[in-house]
């Protein structure tokens, strides 16, 4: 018995790694942090807080008879992000406070009184997004109450900042600049916060290095092009709304109305559309609605397609797919309303991280190969597969735009020749040969690199050099860049991105090995309550 | 009070050259009931005495020392304990002849309030897991008793009528004073050690007076005895623990106590009026046996725990030895019949309900049962006994002070022998055969109170270090 007790011991010291075990650790040591006045490590137990107990609340019980009386991480939270003056993390922290619903008002309207004090005192995090020009509309984004996706694995729930303002900027920034040739960059733009410390993937994996400095440098240049385009794009959506008034919405008091559904704010506004936050008339359902702007909505053919594809849309019904919940109506200005998805892009979500850890990576990569497959067997391609069409809720990953994505793709003409993302283009698109489900695996495999490798493979400050590379270029050396990263996993990737459709896995057989990644490589799962 | 049976059964072979060891057997099962080595604390107690995978509280130092690692605050802790028990002897008939052959049905009862534990705990977090210091002190068993049975006997026959009159006074105890760590190794698994040292002194005097018909004089005797119990063991635990579900394990190793005794026999010849006086030192060795626990605790909700344990103790493997060989082949408990002694297998169950009351009362009720078979086994019918009950408790925690109440309700019947008359001076066996009921009340007190983190680390500096610098 003695002789047991030894290699039980053992295998017990080899966990140490995890920190903050339990909510209530995490939360009362970040209180302490915020006495002493250490608000880096009070937002990190904060943020471990709310990742093993997102449920804030009076006498919640902890261990024995002990409770806390007061559970209100996220209003801590939002003190500390203020305190170090991340205001989008603030932002993001309030707003799910509002959400949760059971902290005090009170003391959240103080908050939010000092972030908005605070604002004008850090204009680039609070600049106004950048003009709608030659920008992708990247995602119907959230609205302010946010969720932190809830991953499967025990991946860092993110808390980031809402849509407007600030953290519209840090996906929009990056298309802007892949889009632009331009080399890359990031804007300014407010890091989200983890909810919890990375978990140890397993096995052990050394995260490879961030992004290269370099590419933070040319965010500087961007915030007064921003400012710039921000303002030629109220200018112009003035004017538009000058010229066109009712012709596509009937302007009530509060929004604007799309058939049965009532925009009550803008989520987002691309070159091609303008997503709105909304809701069903009669039941009160949250949507999000998409509303292509007028001159590509007085394009004959766009509307056509616009219809058509938002048609063969709304015929997908499955949990790993953003669900088209009305095409719009079939005569007149095209709109689509689909479900309201709360958290935030895959896109948003790896800003700034560098890589994810492996068990998270090939959780999210399964959901989308999850989607993709589901759509492929009903014959819908999606055809522009990239992180910013792809959402973390508290669900999972979902994917969204099938059908449309490439037609609100800035790049994308009303004819089929393909501009579309070069990041995630697979080679026959950029031929101009007509894409199926092959190039959204080949996606696929781009996103699942970019995540284990934190950059996507095929870089440059040149659009032509990408699509190059795209097609022409081996594919950059995982094992190398993320040492014992999972052969098999490496050999997925690498399948999913050969230059040849035919030699890409099949959706099933990417899927089954992707599950079986995943079962491999699942951590051991947080303590939710102790 | 049950060390007593203890300290009888160790010396009593020894002293057993001139008295018959059984005589002290019965005198010592006599003023014990329970022989279950367990855990302190008013909360434990009102759960069914199950705490092995809970132990979440100072306390849990003597149940589980894994525990430990889930105290966030600093923690003062005082259990106290109050023992009311009856013991009833009825319907004995003698077995052989020429001795007593009809007693008179005897009750005594015993009442004794002692405090049993005091802790002192301090958290402290390694990179965010949290591990906890602890110095505390249990008794484990307690000697103390005063007995009186005066009980009339009649020989076969009727011829010879016997008046004895019989006083057991018992003190000290055996007591642990523990030093334990406990610390979280992730999110699941929780370790703990504690080393204990083992101390204990006992006093022990039995006196007998008999009157017999026929005899003018009566006979007194005196028999005194004091011991000391020294010996180190460590108890090893593991907690797994998950949101729904907790597992905990206990292992508490073996040890061999040194145990130093002085008797001191006296009488009176009622016929020669010679007084007769023998005395005795001896130093032996105690093997104690190991003991396994294991636990699981259910929180079906945020206000419900379920928990369950089960104890195993091999005392059959308990001996005693004198200069490095065991003494006369014997074993601890029945050495008379060496091969019957019996392990245990205790088990434990219970559930605590937490009621919240305005926004810092909390109020815990709790429930439990248990079923904890003693290693005494009657010399003469085979019995054993089995003690099983209910408990039930409840306590109040307010701010940082927690207070906890639990009743434990034992009972065990069974037959067994006794002594028919002034045994130790007749040293005759047991020949007399009835019921024997057994009924153990106690009322466990515990208090906790939870200590300022910040208070306690600036006079732990200030103590250690010599100044408040954080450690």
């Amino acid at each position: 018995m003695r002789a047991a007790a030894v290699p039980v011991l053992l295998c017990c010291a080899a966990l140490t790694a995890q920190s903050w075990p339990t909510f209530f650790s995490a939360y009362l040591d970040g209180l302490d942090a915020q006495k002493r006045g250490d608000h880096g490590l009070a937002t990190r137990a904060f943020a471990r807080a709310i990742a093993l107990e997102p449920q804030p609340g009076l006498r919640v019980k902890t261990y024995g008879l002990n409770f806390l009386p007061r559970y209100f991480p996220y209003l801590r939270l939002a003190e500390s992000a203020l305190a170090l003056g991340d205001l989008a993390g603030a932002e993001a922290a309030l707003a799910q406070s509002e959400l949760r619903g059971m902290e005090p008002a009170p003391e959240r309207a103080a908050l939010r009184e000092r972030l908005r004090q605070s604002r004008p005192a850090s204009a680039p995090v609070a600049a106004p997004p950048p003009a709608p020009v030659a920008v992708p509309l990247p995602v119907p984004a959230d609205p302010p109450p946010q969720s932190p996706p809830a991953l499967p694995v025990t991946s860092p729930p993110m808390v980031s900042a809402p849509p407007t303002a600030a953290q519209a900027q840090v996906p929009v920034a990056r298309q802007e600049v892949r889009h632009a040739a331009v080399t890359p960059a990031a804007l300014p733009a407010p890091s989200p916060i983890a909810l919890a410390p990375t978990p140890v993937p397993l096995p052990a994996v050394p995260a490879p290095a961030a992004a290269p400095a370099h590419r933070r440098s040319w965010g500087l240049l961007l915030v007064p092009a921003g400012l710039l385009a921000a303002l030629a794009g109220f200018l112009r959506r003035r004017t538009r709304r000058g010229a066109r008034p009712g012709a596509v919405t009937q302007g009530v008091a509060s929004g604007l109305m799309f058939g049965p559904y009532l925009a009550k704010r803008e989520l987002g506004r691309g070159g091609c559309a303008t997503a709105y936050f909304g809701c069903h008339r009669e039941t009160g359902a949250e949507v999000a609605i998409k509303v292509p702007h007028p001159h590509l909505a007085q394009d004959p053919e766009f509307r056509a397609r616009f219809r058509r594809e938002a048609s063969l849309g709304a015929l997908l019904d499955h949990p790993r797919v953003v669900k088209i919940l009305d095409p719009g109506p079939s005569e007149g200005d095209p709109w689509l309303a689909m479900a309201f998805i709360r958290g935030t892009t895959l896109e948003a979500f790896m800003a700034g991280k560098g890589s994810l850890p492996v068990p998270q990576a090939v959780t999210i990569a399964a959901q989308i190969a999850e989607a993709i497959a589901y759509a492929h067997g009903k014959g819908v391609v999606h055809r522009d597969l990239k992180p910013a069409n792809v959402m973390l809720g508290d669900q999972g990953a979902v994917v969204m735009d099938f059908g449309i994505a490439r037609m609100l793709d800035t790049s994308m003409t009303t004819s089929t020749m393909y501009l579309g993302t070069p990041l995630y283009s697979a080679p026959e698109g950029i031929l101009g040969s007509r894409v199926g489900p092959p190039a959204d695996r080949y996606a696929l495999g781009v996103i699942l690199f970019e995540m284990l490798a934190g950059h996507p493979p095929f870089e440059s400050e040149t659009l032509y050099r990408i699509l190059e590379a795209q097609r022409f270029d081996p594919l950059p050396d995982l094992a190398a860049i993320r040492p014992h990263t999972l052969p098999r996993l490496v050999r997925l990737v690498e399948r999913l991105c050969a230059k040849a459709p035919e030699e890409r896995p099949e959706d099933p057989e990417t899927l089954a090995i992707l599950e079986e990644l995943r079962t491999s490589a699942q951590p051991p799962a947080a303590a939710p309550r102790g | 009070m049950r060390g007593a049976w203890l300290l009888a059964m160790v010396f009593t072979p020894l002293v057993g050259q001139a008295l018959n060891p059984a005589q002290f057997q019965l005198l010592a099962e006599q003023s014990r009931t329970a022989f279950t080595v367990q855990g302190a604390g008013a909360r434990a107690i009102g759960t069914g005495g199950a705490f092995i995978a809970v132990a979440d509280d100072a306390t849990a130092v003597s149940f589980n020392p894994a525990g430990l690692a889930q105290l966030l605050r600093p923690e003062v802790s005082l259990v106290g304990q109050a023992d009311s028990r009856d013991l009833a002897l009825t319907g004995f008939q003698g077995q052989a002849p020429n001795q007593a052959t009809t007693f008179t049905d005897t009750w005594s009862k015993n009442t004794h309030a002692r405090p049993t534990f005091a802790s002192f705990a301090v958290p402290w977090k390694r990179d965010g897991l949290n591990c906890t210091f602890l110095l505390s002190y249990q008794r484990l068993f307690d000697f103390a008793a005063a007995n009186s049975a005066d009980f009339q006997g009649t020989a076969s026959g009727g011829s010879t009528l016997q008046n004895v009159s019989q006083q057991v006074r018992q003190s000290g105890g055996v007591d642990l004073y523990s030093v334990a760590l406990g610390a979280e190794l992730s999110s699941r698994i929780l370790v703990g050690m504690a080393l204990n040292y083992w101390y204990g002194r006992s006093g022990f005097q039995y006196g007998s007076t008999s009157q017999t018909s026929g005899i003018g004089v009566p006979f007194n005797s005196v028999l005194a005895q004091s011991s000391e119990f020294r010996g180190i063991n460590a108890n090893l635990g593991l907690i797994w623990r998950s949101e729904y579900v907790n597992l905990g394990v206990v292992y508490r190793t073996p040890f061999t106590a040194s145990y130093t005794f002085t008797n001191s026999y006296s009488s009176v010849d009622p016929a020669t009026f010679v007084p007769t006086a023998q005395s005795a030192a001896t130093d032996s060795k105690v093997k104690w046996p190991e003991t396994l626990g294991l636990g699981i605790g259910l929180h079906p909700g945020p206000r419900l725990l379920v928990t369950a344990d089960w104890s195993h103790t091999p005392w059959s493997s308990a001996q005693y030895s004198a200069a490095g060989t065991p003494y006369q082949g014997l074993n601890w408990f029945d050495y008379q019949n060496p091969t019957v002694t019996r392990d245990t297998n205790d088990l434990n169950a219970g559930a605590e309900w937490i009621a919240y009351i305005g926004d810092d009362l909390v109020i815990p009720l709790r429930i439990g049962a248990f079923r904890e078979p003693q290693p005494i086994v009657d010399p003469v019918t085979g019995t054993q006994r089995v003690l099983q009950g209910w408990t039930t408790g409840f306590g109040v925690k307010f701010h940082d002070l927690t207070l906890d109440l639990a009743y434990k309700y034992a009972h065990d019947r069974r037959f067994v022998s006794r002594l028919d008359t002034d045994a130790p001076v007749g040293g005759v066996a047991a020949t007399g055969l009835g019921q024997e009921a057994l009924t153990d009340r106690r009322i466990y007190l515990s208090l906790i109170y939870q200590l300022n983190a910040e208070t306690v680390r600036r006079a732990m500096a200030w103590t250690f270090i010599g100044s408040e610098a954080r450690p």
